[in-house]
């Protein structure tokens, strides 16, 4: 399966997978992001699909 | 399968450590009775008080503004907002442009305060003089002139955007350092006598969760990150705990239950504070650190004149 994640194309293993393994994959503490789903604020137990449209929005910002 | 709100609506976020889940609507709710639970919890403020809110443009202190304006009125408090230009190239602009904007549209009394005019020099001057970290000289300032501001203005109290999250790493980073005084003084509700009160009512809130606050309500804030937070401490203590929370849901809640319960049981009462006999402030010290700051940049600055 892939998905594009920050205008970048990553693969995932299998035909299934959710927001959470591709958190792994990444090696992104999910603490550290808001997660955007095909432009829908989504929870990290989301199971994504071929073509998904993933934005990663750092929580951390400031000093 | 699509996961659901108890609601019945979409759900936009899993709160791990309960087990909860949450609408778009469920969690505003849930996230302004959170933070005025805090508030009444810890008596941070009072009916009929002058709160001064200290703010960046930053996410966190522009959630603290909307929701303490959001309460304002209805509970009987006088809101003000400060905010501190330290003087960093290419950072603060977008916060100050933020914070103006967001009182402006919420009809706050804002006060800028600049290092260049109160200090009399720069962050980024400061920090190529100064011999210690720039982060040091930039949080013994922004305080020292939220501190005096919050008084020329006749608040009560200032409240600050601290989140969980700064106060799980403050706690974890005064235990690596062994600083048991300033572990004993972040409990910032109480407070010394002779200082102004200062209160953090995000304090009891994730900082993912102020984040999602802040999208979720399309809130105006600068994105920007401070030049100099690579130099702190703060950053690895930052990252290791999210790590662990992420394996460890509720790590960071349990920190700083902890402290509580030491401050509570084992630490004494903080003595009282002396007068800096340079500016006068509150301190345990003969010169406070503001003072000891400022000689030194004085004597750095004239080095090089």
């Amino acid at each position: 399966m892939k998905v594009n994640v920050n205008n970048r194309e990553i693969h995932l293993a299998g035909r299934e997978a959710t927001v959470e393994e591709l958190l792994k994959q990444l090696n992104v503490a999910r603490e550290t992001v808001i997660v955007v789903v095909n432009r829908e604020i989504s929870p990290e137990e989301t199971e994504l699909a071929d073509g998904d449209e993933v934005r990663l929005l750092p929580v951390v910002s400031g000093g | 399968m699509t996961m659901k709100c108890a609601c019945g609506k979409k759900a936009v976020y899993h709160r791990r450590y309960s087990g909860q889940r949450f609408c778009a609507t469920c969690f505003n709710r849930y996230f302004e009775r959170k933070v005025t639970d805090t508030i009444w919890k810890y008596k941070m403020m009072r009916r009929g008080e002058r709160i001064a809110a200290a703010i960046s443009g930053g996410k966190d202190s522009t959630v603290l503004l909307h929701v303490l304006h959001s309460i304002a009125g209805e509970r009987g408090i006088e809101l003000q907002a400060i905010t501190v230009d330290e003087g960093i190239a290419g950072y603060k602009d977008p916060g100050l442009e933020s914070a103006k904007r967001n009182c402006k549209e919420l009809g706050v009394p804002l006060r800028t305060v600049s290092f260049e005019e109160e200090i009399g020099y720069s962050l980024d001057r400061i920090s190529n003089k100064g011999q210690h970290k720039p982060c040091t000289y930039c949080g013994v300032f922004r305080r020292r002139l939220l501190e005096t501001t919050a008084r020329e203005l006749g608040a009560d109290a200032l409240a600050t955007g601290h989140n969980l999250d700064d106060e799980a790493q403050a706690i974890l980073m005064n235990y690596l350092t062994g600083d048991m005084e300033r572990l004993h003084r972040l409990n910032g509700s109480t407070g010394s006598q002779t200082m102004i009160k200062r209160v953090k009512p995000l304090s009891r809130l994730p900082e993912k969760e102020v984040m999602l606050y802040a999208l979720l309500n399309k809130l105006h804030f600068s994105h920007a990150q401070c030049p100099y937070a690579k130099t702190g401490y703060r950053t690895p203590v930052r990252d290791f705990l999210n790590n662990m929370e992420s394996e460890h849901p509720g790590i960071k809640f349990s920190i700083v239950k902890g402290w509580e319960r030491i401050t509570k049981q084992h630490l004494p009462e903080e003595g009282a504070l002396g007068a800096c006999t340079i500016c006068g402030q509150a301190t345990a010290r003969n010169i406070c650190r503001a003072c000891e700051l400022t000689e030194e940049i004085k004597i750095k600055m004239s080095e090089t004149n």
